[in-house]
């Protein structure tokens, strides 16, 4: 095919599938320093009351190849009431009834790299999103959206979200939308939007709004109801250091976004930034709990964002931060809150995420799911950053 | 009083119409709802040779024609002209009647036509061989079985079509057996009795063959034992009526294979040719137990029970009745022959699908067979499908080879091809009754290997 | 003496007019003769302008004068009491009221736009309406026989049933493939399922806990694949698709129905042999008809209702008895209603291996087992409805305007109800007759409808030629007047010539149609079939943004960076006018190996939409691909300079090209697309 599918970002999508394929590969990447340690070896209750509540998660379990995944390299997790699916890059697999089942491109999927998974809250359905093409997974069976069969925008997906009829992607030549009930598509690239090229890494819905995450071009906002376009740029453009504090975005580079409670977060390889309708704040692993300013996910939960960083996990309701780090020697880890403050806390846990490159988190009820380099996490609720917790 | 009389008038002239219309039609179709059939003097054909089928060519026969009362006594001879003569079959419009005749004894048997209601004879075929069992076609041809000599010394019949006039002559099967005594199929088709000579001696059976002698298919074979088999009409519900080795059937068209019912039973005669008259009577040639030769009778389906026609004489056998009746004119089949050709193929599903278990794959090769021995093979697919151009109008049989070259199954019964044809199979010697999978075989993804 | 000159004169006069009279009709008679054989392929045809130029106009006072306007019934429902029957009329848009036990329409309501299938509430008091060119559903009340009402759903509902409990009525919308899931109390949409392609037929299991939904055409496949048809099941308690069931080289599934402990779903459907070399029709080589089951058990299975030399072609709808012992499945093409004794077809499952299942799919002969009756019917039965004591079976003669009321002891046709459709058959309705019967076929393997179900096309290619080479994709058949010539190698000049001689040699492959039976065809195909609305563009029948940019592509002179395209490189050259054709022929490049013909017709757009797949051979699965996988020189239209947007604007164009009759100046009656 000569179609011009944006040739000129796929030396860009390439780019960053090289960085996070290489963190995907960095097994044991230096855990950063930390100030400070409370011991917590008799997993006696915490109790922290300098910080606002945040749920603790522990009793970590991890899953990889071992258990019947087809990878321990998982991009993404996404839990479906009872069901759990980790996109790997080998295929995507379903956790179901405390067995796995693994789909490949045997079965109807498009390509065994699977980067986003969304669960239709309507009709049930599953998309998702792979290397090479877009999957509905409907009643067992697969369909496969490709450039070259439909509206499509390009074969590499990192993101895709379903709201209402409409499903969004992010795609490595624009973001796309399919109307599920017309099968119109539609393509957003900087031809029709305000976008610095096509790449896109990451696509959400709320508010009445679609935001997309795009390379170099921060975030560009699609109202449903006026069918308009804006963007949130760094006013300090690519550059990697962020000039004039909460100004705006951190960076014009943005990994993600997530939207919830009239909250905007925004993830990049810089720093994150909240967005509260009327102003901007930046969070920095130098000045905050954050694990990593290298962020690849953000989701949020309410007033709670979860950032999945190249060095570990960090959840923030915008007091306070609660990171879970895996020490690398052996399964324990640190749960640290308020890091980099006066408040800062640090709980050894004797089980921990499986691995600080996190890419993907999902929830449900009091568990969590967080999809790592080497392997996928799942922990639940122990208890809250202000409460004393038994244990880890 | 004036309306009466206008009354009566319109009534008067109807009733002269109605008397007018009626004689019209009486003299357009003379013997309409008589019964003709072939008297064969018991002096010169015997028995043995009645219930064998060997009487095509006595002397002394003819075709006479009665009407079907109780005891009918006014028996015209139709064929008074000739020496000899038999097999009438009347046209689908009623109008008039072919019959094999030998107009002078010692003179090739030809076919005749006869205009029913002048008695005008025409001369169809001008043939150096003997012709016999003529049938209508429904584009107004006629169809024979015809005596040729074929490779090897054999003799046996084929059959022919020709125009009404004789031109346009056309050999239409192409195989070392006997097809005699075709009849006509309501959905075109020819229905011939066919019987292998060589290179043994085989069981009679049905062939469906389309009028251009192609898509030669197995429609009945005859039970284990019977030596032979009438002529077969087809109802106009669906049934097929023949005899067969004495005994009076019926088969389902929809399902011939596995259909088969007798009708009455041994007590109640010995049977040797029958027409269907309608859905619930047929026409039968029958030797009762207490009678020394073939009369005639109408049956009642499904049981015989009825004695409405009868007659029998003891000096000649009634056979190979058919009523003059207007007739449903079967399908008129479209034909791909081209003549200009000189080839047709043959592709097969599946070599591997059989009746005989035989697992997948173990056919390797396909052999063809001529009559003079192997005449070609090729390899078959991974899928058991194979895909051959053989040449148009010869006797072939197919046999499938192992990879070992041992002889697995075959070889199967004759076949042929057109000019032009293309034939399918679903396997070899598979239930007849499968349709193919719907699939695409290996082999027609290249050109057909050429076997001629 | 001047008036006997000018006698004279008048004689003279007369006699040179009568002979420049003579010579002129002679040398016309010789022309139309000539004219008419050449149009009917070189057959000689009777010189009949009137086959040509008048049967098969759509308006017109001759037109007007030669054609009725019919019913043409489709579905039926009955009432709790068994009572009354309440019948879909297509073409008059109606639901009738019909007392079958006095034979009375009692009432005729009217409807939307082609209603389709007609649903009763168990008390008896709501009737649903599916319209299916209209994207509604009709809600109304049977104690006033008014329309209360109206819902929207997504494009062409037609099958339709109430869940269990009454309060949820599932709509397959067979144009968006998808099923409207409405809530009946809220007479409003509560979200629409993607379904299997074309669906059509719904049932919901009478334990309350799946709905089933049969499709027509085949999901997408890989190019010369056996075609695999989706019966969608919907879990009835969370409304969510629950599984996806392909019937294997089976498709036209086009309803379905449980038996009523639910242990078997019968689906009617069509076995089309479309990648069998076509060699021969004998041994059911092209299409077979039969049915799908799906055990409670999940296990599936297709039994034929064929025989080995009769086939029962077009099965379209499937009714079982409220004793659970006998279904029964309407023929459309072959007139009849087949009786299936279902504790045979239990029997045969219960002790049947995967191979013998897999054997039973093309088993001819096993039908014998189970069918215990063939009931003849009037011309096209389609719906059937069975009374709540399970002691009728109504048959809806579609091309009759009647119902045939079957009594299920004797399984005799007992009634003839008539519904009041004019008594007069005209020409073009004796073609409907022909184009929906496969008594032209050898055998009656299959009707002119099997290949075009709903007069459109069945989405298959064919290896018509029997040898493994020059593959036939399906074209459409609505619209069909003054697109000349016919077949993707243009070779027929007129429909007479496509349904002609040939045409007996290599589809039919029996006796060709008389000229009378032709000239019926002929005008039926011509001005019956039409597209149903086309809904991609907006309610006001204008077109998006989006198609308005495709628009510009369609018809654009230059390339995007500013250099002018050939003439010949132009959708708009080849794709033009009201059916978007030039109606010549064209290399674009899409020949493969195995084709003989390079060029190929310029198709007709309308509708394109429900077309795919595309080109010549169907090798293109959608729209998209015929430019990004069989354009790569341009010379499908000038197209590799575009950005995906681009193409996808132009798709969208596309798929928006419908029928002239229903543009927005023109517009017939108001399609409801504002829902889409």
């Amino acid at each position: 095919m000569k179609i011009q599918l944006h040739k000129q970002t796929s030396n860009v999508t390439v780019l960053i599938l090289a960085i996070l394929v290489t963190g995907l590969f960095s097994f044991s990447l230096p855990n950063k320093s930390i100030s400070s340690e409370t011991e917590n070896p008799g997993n006696e209750k915490i109790i922290d009351k300098k910080a606002e509540s945040m749920p603790i998660y522990g009793n970590w379990k991890s899953y990889t190849k071992k258990d019947g995944l087809p990878s321990d390299k998982i991009y993404c997790v996404r839990v479906d009431e009872d069901r759990v699916w980790a996109g790997t890059s080998q295929g995507l697999a379903l956790l179901e009834n405390g067995e796995w089942k693994v789909y490949t491109e045997e079965d109807g999927l498009a390509h065994r790299g699977v980067l986003s998974i969304d669960v239709s809250p309507v009709t049930g359905d599953l998309w998702i999103a792979t290397m090479s093409g877009l999957n509905r997974f409907s009643g067992g069976k697969f369909d496969t959206y490709t450039q070259f069969n439909s509206g499509l925008a390009n074969d590499v997906i990192y993101s895709v979200i379903c709201d209402g009829k409409d499903v969004w992607v992010a795609t490595g030549g624009g973001a796309g939308v399919l109307d599920t009930y017309t099968g119109k598509w539609g393509i957003y690239t900087d031809q029709n939007a305000p976008m610095h090229e096509p790449w896109t890494y990451n696509v959400c819905a709320g508010g009445g709004k679609i935001f997309i995450a795009a390379w170099g071009g921060g975030v560009i906002e699609w109202d449903k109801s006026t069918k308009r376009f804006r963007d949130y740029t760094d006013p300090d453009g690519e550059m990697e250091i962020d000039l004039f504090a909460d100004d705006g975005l951190v960076h014009d580079i943005t990994t993600a976004v997530s939207y919830d409670d009239d909250i905007l977060w925004v993830a990049t390889y810089f720093g994150l930034s909240r967005y509260d309708g009327n102003h901007w704040k930046g969070y920095f692993d130098h000045d905050s709990g954050l694990a990593s300013n290298f962020i690849n996910f953000v989701k949020a939960d309410g007033p709670v964002a979860w950032l999945c960083t190249d060095d570990g996990l960090s959840s923030f309701n915008g007091e306070t931060w609660v990171t879970y780090k895996n020490l690398g020697t052996n399964k324990s880890g640190n749960v640290i809150i308020d890091g980099n403050s006066e408040r800062e806390r640090i709980l050894k846990a004797t089980k921990s995420i499986s691995h600080n490159f996190t890419i993907g988190v999902d929830f449900k009820d009091d568990e969590i799911w967080v999809a790592t380099s080497k392997g996928l996490s799942r922990g639940e609720v122990v208890g809250q950053s202000d409460v004393k917790t038994s244990k880890l | 009083m004036k309306r009466n009389i206008t009354y009566g008038a319109l009534i008067g002239f109807m009733v002269v119409d109605l008397i007018i219309f009626t004689a019209g039609c009486i003299k357009k179709y003379p013997h309409n709802g008589k019964v003709v059939f072939t008297k064969v003097p018991v002096k010169t054909v015997s028995d043995e040779q009645l219930k064998s089928n060997d009487f095509k060519y006595a002397s002394g026969m003819s075709i006479a024609i009665v009407e079907m009362t109780k005891n009918p006594e006014d028996i015209e001879i139709l064929t008074k002209a000739f020496a000899s003569a038999r097999a009438p079959e009347i046209s689908y419009d009623r109008k008039s009647m072919i019959f094999s005749g030998q107009k002078e004894a010692g003179d090739i048997w030809q076919i005749w036509q006869m205009v029913l209601n002048n008695n005008e004879l025409k001369q169809v075929t001008h043939s150096d061989h003997n012709c016999t069992d003529p049938v209508w076609l429904p584009d107004g041809r006629v169809a024979y079985s015809k005596q040729i000599e074929g490779d090897k010394g054999l003799r046996y019949h084929a059959l022919f079509s020709c125009y009404s006039d004789g031109s346009d002559e056309q050999q239409i099967t192409f195989q070392p057996h006997e097809d005699v005594n075709a009849g006509m199929l309501n959905d075109g088709r020819l229905l011939v009795n066919s019987k292998q000579v060589y290179p043994e001696v085989g069981a009679p059976k049905y062939l469906a063959i389309h009028p251009d002698g192609t898509k030669a298919e197995l429609f009945y074979p005859a039970i284990v034992g019977a030596k032979s088999m009438s002529k077969a009409w087809e109802s106009v519900n669906r049934k097929l009526v023949f005899v067969e080795s004495g005994q009076l059937i019926t088969i389902d068209f929809n399902r011939p294979l596995h259909s088969r019912k007798l009708i009455g039973n041994a007590g109640q005669g010995e049977f040797l040719s029958a027409f269907p008259v309608n859905n619930q009577h047929i026409l039968v040639s029958v030797k009762k137990p207490t009678e020394r030769t073939f009369g005639l009778q109408i049956v009642d389906l499904p049981e015989i029970n009825k004695n409405n026609f009868y007659f029998n004489d003891a000096s000649y056998h009634a056979v190979e009745p058919v009523i003059v009746m207007q007739r449903p004119v079967p399908k008129k089949l479209p034909s791909t022959v081209n003549l200009d050709k000189n080839s047709g193929t043959f592709v097969s599903m599946d070599a591997d699908r059989s009746d005989i278990k035989i697992a997948h794959g173990v056919t390797s090769k396909i052999q063809v067979l001529g009559l003079d021995g192997i005449i070609g093979e090729t390899a078959v697919e991974k899928d058991g499908s194979f895909y051959l151009e053989v040449g148009a109008d010869q006797p072939v049989r197919f046999q499938t080879i192992s990879a070992e070259g041992e002889v697995l199954r075959g070889p199967s019964s004759w076949m042929w091809v057109r000019p032009n044809e293309q034939r399918g199979c679903v396997g070899c010697h598979e239930d007849r009754e499968m349709a193919p999978e719907n699939t695409v075989p290996l082999a027609i993804n290249n050109l057909p290997v050429s076997i001629k | 003496m001047a008036i006997k000159k000018m006698n004279k004169k008048l004689i003279y006069g007369f006699i040179v007019f009568a002979i420049i009279l003579a010579v002129v009709f002679s040398a016309l008679h010789k022309w139309g003769v000539k004219h008419a054989t050449f149009m009917a392929g070189g057959v000689p045809h009777p010189a009949n302008c009137i086959s040509c130029h008048v049967y098969p106009q759509r308006d017109g006072i001759l037109a007007n004068f030669l054609n009725n306007e019919y019913l043409t019934p489709i579905n039926a429902a009955v009432n709790p009491e068994g009572s009354k029957l309440y019948v879909t009329t297509q073409d008059a848009d109606l639901l009738l009221v019909v007392d079958p036990f006095n034979n009375k329409v009692e009432t005729k309501i009217k409807v939307g736009r082609r209603p389709h299938s007609v649903v009763i509430s168990e008390d008896g008091k709501s009737a649903y309406v599916s319209n299916q060119w209209e994207n509604t559903v009709f809600i109304i009340n049977l104690d006033t026989e008014l329309v209360t009402d109206t819902v929207n759903t997504g494009g062409g509902p037609s099958g339709m049933d109430l869940s269990v409990d009454g309060k949820i009525l599932y709509v397959a919308n067979t144009y968006t493939n998808d099923i409207s899931v409405i809530d009946v109390v809220q007479k409003q949409e509560i979200k629409r399922l993607h379904s299997g392609n074309y669906p059509k037929g719904i049932a919901a299991s009478p334990k309350g806990d799946y709905v089933f939904v049969s499709s027509q055409r085949t999901l997408p496949v890989k190019f010369r694949t056996e075609p695999q048809t989706e019966v969608t099941i919907i879990n009835a308690h969370t409304n969510r698709v629950d599984k996806r069931r392909n019937f294997i080289s089976a498709h036209i599934m086009e309803n379905v129905a449980f038996t009523p402990d639910g242990d078997l779903a019968i689906i009617t459907l069509v076995r089309p042999k479309n990648l069998v070399p076509s060699a021969q029709i004998e041994r059911g080589w092209m299409i077979n008809h039969g049915i799908g089951i799906i055990q409670e058990d999940g296990k599936m299975a297709q039994l034929l209702l064929d025989e080995p030399n009769a086939f029962y072609a077009d099965p379209y709808d499937v009714v079982v008895n409220p004793n659970g012992k006998y279904a029964y499945v309407s023929h459309s093409a072959a007139d009849v209603v087949s009786v299936i004794d279902l504790d045979i077809i239990r029997s045969l499952l219960a002790n049947a291996s995967e191979e013998d299942i897999k054997n039973y799919a093309n088993n001819l002969g096993l039908s014998s087992q189970y069918v215990i009756k063939r009931i003849k019917t009037g011309s096209n039965p389609k719906g059937l409805a069975i009374s709540p004591d399970g002691k009728f079976v109504y048959a809806v003669e579609r091309m009759t305007d009647h119902i045939a009321m079957i009594d299920t002891e004797t399984l005799e046709v007992v009634n003839d109800l008539d519904l009041g459709g004019p008594g007069r058959i005209t020409v073009t309705r004796k073609g409907g007759q022909f184009f929906n019967n496969a008594g032209h076929t050898f055998h009656e393997q299959y009707s002119c409808y099997t290949c075009h179900p709903d007069s459109h096309e069945d989405g298959l290619t064919y290896d018509l030629t029997g040898t493994g080479r020059n593959f036939a994709n399906v074209q459409t058949l609505r619209d069909l007047y003054g697109t000349a010539p016919y077949k993707w190698n243009g070779k027929n000049v007129s429909v007479y010539m496509q349904c002609g001689m040939r045409f007996s040699k290599f589809v039919t492959r029996t006796e060709s149609f008389s000229p009378d039976e032709l000239d019926a065809l002929v005008a039926y195909i011509l001005r019956e079939l039409k597209h149903p609305p086309n809904f991609h563009d907006l309610p006001n029948g204008k077109l998006t943004e989006s198609q308005k940019r495709g628009k510009a592509i369609y018809e654009r002179t230059m390339t995007t960076d500013g250099r002018e395209i050939p003439v010949k490189d132009r959708c708009i050259t080849c794709h033009n006018g009201p059916s978007y054709s030039n109606f010549k022929m064209a290399d674009v490049g899409t020949k493969k190996d195995y084709d003989d013909e390079i060029m190929f017709d310029s198709p007709n757009l309308n509708n394109v939409y429900e077309s795919a797949p595309y080109l010549h051979d169907g090798s293109a699965a959608t729209l998209e691909e015929i430019w990004t996988r069989y354009n790569p020189d341009d010379r499908h239209g000038y197209a590799n300079d575009m950005t995906k947007d681009q193409l996808n604007d132009l798709v969208e164009y596309l798929k928006s090209l419908g029928a002239e009759y229903y543009q927005e100046d023109n517009l017939e009656y108001k399609v409801n697309k504002s829902q889409l």
